[in-house]
């Protein structure tokens, strides 16, 4: 197995294990969006994204996607690591032991607070939120509509984000942390994507207000 | 391009920001404890039968001494929180519970409260200050559960968002406080309540489009399309609504039977028809929902009703056509009968 194939399985464990705690299970579309996610992340906190280990495109319908997330997961079924069914994927008990010896190495030691911070994000809002908000990143948005896939994270993508990261920094400063920044870069893609509507002032009352 | 002034004014008010910034690290982690409690606490406490409100709290470090019950699990708050009350999480995970709903505003400054209004209006109080959830929609979504499948939240919907009219956007259907009578064309607003709903909580779906331009032919428009990211399936979700709706002036508009609905079920039933027709690559399904407003008797100077008229059309269900019923591609339809709220005098 590849390192590259090894990370994926990896980043395909802590989703669905993460995603079982915090929100009672995980599909396949969580796998690829929480593991590109958590690859954002990494940008963000100045890692190359060429270190991340694998690639991932825009698919047709514009969501992030990476074969060796694919590939994994189907490694990960045949292994009986994972039960795939339907829209849903399930962390079987030896899934859970290989995921708990892997998570103590120390490759796979690096890249855990940025799955994290990813699957936490699943804590603060619905995970078909979080999943409209990724669509909304510069890179993805300017994929969308292409007739091909297209890789994701090349330099227009990059350079796109880090005009976002940039400004983030700039509002948060340091938080010693990737929950703060993931949470509210969702909230702030999923509103521009016109699904996360303004801060609900209606609902704060005068009291409130004056707190 | 980023709006910066935007992600500013997000930044000041979206709870997660609030707290890192007042609290520093132990308040990100209490946040995520306060949240990793709810979905715990939600897993068997449903939201919508929390008539009185829930007040959920953590401390951000220090002792926080509070009078409570101590219980050893989770499945034990359903002893104590039967229609509200308030639930403590300890630093070490462990649950306090008191039925009484404690003011969230009240609990202190070195506290990070959640709490959920009867009316199913969520907030989150840092410090003794509300902030905003950042909501995106009518549902109280950290309450919520999310769904894998589509006729999974079409139940959940009904019970738990129709029923009661919950949802907030369903609430401006009615006419009266008593939801005896509708708007006139309250079908835009259901459209954007079930919208809402399924776009915050169907996972894996790709869009939920209202579309009334959406037209499977030029006359007969579908109310919702459902599509998924990783599937070739495809829903449209009819929805139609019986009972009586009326003007601005409060005059009469229009009244629909049982036979609206099956009218609803033979125009989804063609609509399959035309969409099987024109496409190869995916697999489409009809799912035919239907409001239940019926209320006997009621006419536009009502303005109370008792038990035995409210509910009168509860149980009554509408028998659909076989041809229709017996169609691969067609669902159970369903029937969502929304509870008025009942009189006192109205049952004298």
């Amino acid at each position: 197995m590849t390192a590259g194939a090894e990370w994926a399985s990896f980043d395909a464990l802590f989703v669905a294990a993460q995603l079982r705690r915090h929100v009672s299970g995980c599909s396949i579309g969580d796998l690829h969006t929480f593991a590109y996610l958590a690859c954002l992340l990494a940008l963000f906190d100045g890692q190359p994204a060429a270190e991340w280990g694998y690639r991932f495109v825009c698919t047709r319908v514009g969501g992030p996607f990476s074969a060796a997330v694919s590939s994994a997961v189907n490694a990960l079924e045949t292994a009986g690591s994972l039960v795939v069914g339907g829209e849903e994927v399930t962390l079987t008990d030896p899934g859970e032991e290989l995921f708990q010896r892997w998570k103590n190495l120390a490759t796979m030691r690096e890249r855990s607070p940025y799955l994290e911070a990813a699957c936490d994000a699943a804590l603060v809002m619905p995970t078909p939120i979080i999943a409209e908000g990724v669509r909304s990143e510069p890179g993805l948005r300017a994929a969308v509509g292409l007739k091909s896939s297209r890789e994701l994270l090349d330099s227009l993508g990059v350079a796109g984000l880090h005009e976002h990261f940039k400004e983030l920094r700039s509002v948060l400063g340091s938080t010693g942390e990737l929950f703060t920044p993931a949470t509210l870069w969702l909230t702030y893609l999923a509103q521009e994507a016109g699904i996360w509507d303004a801060l609900q002032e209606s609902n704060l009352s005068d009291r409130d207000r004056a707190l | 391009m980023i709006n910066r002034s935007r992600l500013q004014s997000l930044a000041e008010e979206l709870h997660t920001v609030r707290v890192q910034r007042r609290y520093g690290r132990s308040g990100t982690e209490g946040l995520k404890r306060l949240l990793e409690g709810l979905r715990s606490v939600f897993d068997v406490i449903p939201f919508e039968r929390l008539y009185r409100g829930l007040t959920v709290y953590t401390g951000v470090g220090g002792s926080l001494k509070r009078e409570s019950v101590k219980v050893g699990g989770v499945f034990e708050l359903v002893q104590y929180i039967r229609d509200g009350g308030t639930i403590q999480i300890l630093e070490d995970g462990r649950l306090g519970v008191t039925t009484r709903v404690d003011d969230p505003g009240e609990l202190g400054r070195e506290v990070l409260a959640y709490s959920v209004s009867s009316e199913g209006t969520e907030s989150i109080y840092v410090g003794g200050r509300r902030l905003s959830v950042g909501n995106p929609s009518s549902i109280p979504l950290l309450a919520v559960p999310t769904f894998f499948e589509l006729e999974d939240a079409l139940d959940y919907y009904s019970t738990a968002m129709a029923r009661r009219s919950t949802c907030r956007v369903l609430q401006e259907v009615w006419r009266d406080e008593k939801r005896i009578l509708l708007v006139s064309r309250p079908e835009a607003t259901m459209r954007r309540s079930m919208e809402q709903f399924l776009r915050s909580t169907l996972r894996s779906q790709r869009s939920v489009e209202v579309r009334p331009e959406q037209n499977v032919d030029e006359s007969h428009p579908v109310d919702i399309k459902v599509t998924w990211s990783f599937s070739n399936r495809v829903a449209l979700i009819e929805i139609k609504w019986l009972g009586k709706s009326v003007d601005e002036e409060g005059n009469k508009t229009t009244a629909y039977s049982k036979a609206r609905a099956i009218e609803g079920a033979e125009q989804l039933a063609d609509y399959l028809d035309l969409d099987a027709e024109r496409r190869t690559y995916h697999y489409t399904t009809g799912y035919l929902v239907v409001y239940d407003v019926r209320r006997k008797g009621a006419d536009v100077s009502s303005v109370a009703i008792s038990s035995a008229d409210g509910f009168h059309y509860e149980e009554d269900e509408v028998e659909y056509p076989a041809a229709v019923l017996g169609r691969l591609d067609f669902a159970r339809p369903r029937r969502y009968f929304i509870e008025p709220v009942c009189d006192q005098e109205a049952e004298a």
